[in-house]
């Protein structure tokens, strides 16, 4: 018992004396638009930026407030039934925006998202491979590389079993990401958590704050990064039925 | 303005969302004896009983949701009576015959269709058999509400919006 006792301590001290975790804090506005092409198809596009909010000095290092990163991501989805719905998108992403040392990224992703009732809420699973061409700064080229997304996800409606206009819900999820080939840091690469509120405003429009946790392995070393953030999302849907009780029209036969 | 201006400003919006639901659940303590007693006496093994307060164009409607004998019920009243019991049941449980004609109909309606929920509305008064469907007609594909009589009749035919499941990032 002595010896699994000093060897959990000398793991623990080795892994003070070897870590080089880095903890940032942030904010992650984001804006998304929905909207119908049909019944069956829709289309959406979600804007986000993260901005770290705080210079930081770490082990001499200077680590300035700056913007993290900008993320475009247009996409069509196919709701193939109520439970089950497939996407497809390309996405821009560029890292350091707004500095010298940006970083461009162009992707494109195929997803299923399955949907549950749990409780009075929905429980969504949701799988996405993505193809990722990563800007090289130093030879201009965009390598491919992979990665693999799983995200579990619970949200549900806080004052009823049906989110109504001037209502509250509840929305959290974890996703976990596998870097599958190309240039990668470790396979399981990152992990997000998520938990927030948020506020249906209207008929098209919801409000959500909450706290999200970024963690991503940094080096080949797999020292972490922590990202801090906290979110706030305006979601709009345009794809809204005619009538109140929630059905487009009736017809009498 | 100010920074104080701005955040009486939003204290005072924050103050001011009202809340206009159109159903809440409501705990046990606060439903009628009368509704209780009635949900006790009919359905005397339900389990996973819930209450919700609903309101549709002004009028207040109270519904009950629990599990009884395998099925998922739903009993609504108004002013503590009565007014619709709805009972989900897969399709192959409703009699034979009216599932014939609403399969013929269905057919005839759409070229291509899928059996998405099914329900019987007020089984031991005005029978009506609730069928939501995905069907296709007309190179579009919808969803679709359609109310059958016991004897498989349409008698109504509503579409219905189906939004994408949520999903950012």
């Amino acid at each position: 018992m002595k010896n699994i006792i000093t060897s959990i301590f000398l793991i623990c001290i080795s892994g003070i004396g070897h870590a080089q975790d880095l903890s940032f804090y942030g904010i992650l506005p984001a804006f998304s638009l929905t909207g119908g092409i049909n019944q069956k198809v829709n289309y959406n596009l979600f804007i986000s930026t993260t901005i770290n909010a705080f210079e930081r000095e770490i082990n001499g290092e200077n680590y300035p407030a700056s913007n993290l990163q900008l993320y475009v991501q247009p996409s069509i989805i196919f709701i193939y039934s109520p439970k089950l719905n497939l996407a497809g998108s390309y996405t821009y992403q560029r890292g350091n925006p707004f500095n010298g040392n940006y970083v461009n990224e162009h992707r494109l992703w195929q997803q299923a998202i399955f949907s549950n009732a749990l409780f009075q809420g929905q429980l969504t699973n949701r799988f996405r491979l993505e193809e990722r061409f990563i800007e090289n700064r130093l030879n201009g080229k965009y390598p491919l590389s992979t990665r693999f997304r799983y995200q579990i996800g619970f949200n549900t409606p806080l004052q009823g079993k049906k989110l109504n206009e001037k209502e509250f819900y509840f929305h959290a999820y974890n996703e976990f990401y596998w870097s599958l080939t190309g240039s990668k840091n470790s396979t399981y690469s990152s992990n997000w958590s998520y938990a927030g509120f948020g506020y249906k405003i209207g008929a098209s429009n919801k409000i959500e704050l909450g706290y999200l946790l970024q963690i991503s392995t940094r080096n080949i070393e797999k020292d972490l990064q922590y990202l801090h953030l906290v979110q706030i999302l305006w979601a709009t849907n345009l794809k809204k039925p005619a009538a109140k009780d929630g059905y487009k029209h009736i017809s009498q036969k | 303005m100010n920074l104080k201006t701005i955040s009486l400003l939003l204290f005072s919006a924050f103050l001011n969302l009202t809340v206009t639901a159109q159903e809440i659940r409501i705990p046990q303590e606060r439903v009628a004896v009368k509704i209780k007693e009635y949900i006790e006496k009919n359905y005397p093994t339900a389990t996973r009983i819930k209450y919700y307060q609903e309101v549709i164009n002004d009028t207040v409607f109270m519904e009950s949701e629990f599990k009884f004998r395998g099925n998922k019920y739903a009993v609504t009243f108004y002013d503590e009576a009565l007014y619709e019991v709805e009972i989900f049941l897969a399709f192959k449980d409703i009699p034979t015959p009216a599932q014939k004609a609403i399969k013929s109909t269905l057919d005839s309606l759409f070229t291509r269709h899928k059996i998405l929920v099914c329900q019987e509305v007020n089984p031991r008064t005005d029978l009506l058999y609730e069928i939501r469907v995905e069907g296709t007609s007309e190179r579009s594909t919808a969803f679709w509400e359609l109310y059958f009589t016991p004897s498989g009749k349409l008698v109504k035919k509503t579409e219905f919006i189906v939004r994408p499941i949520p999903s950012h990032f």
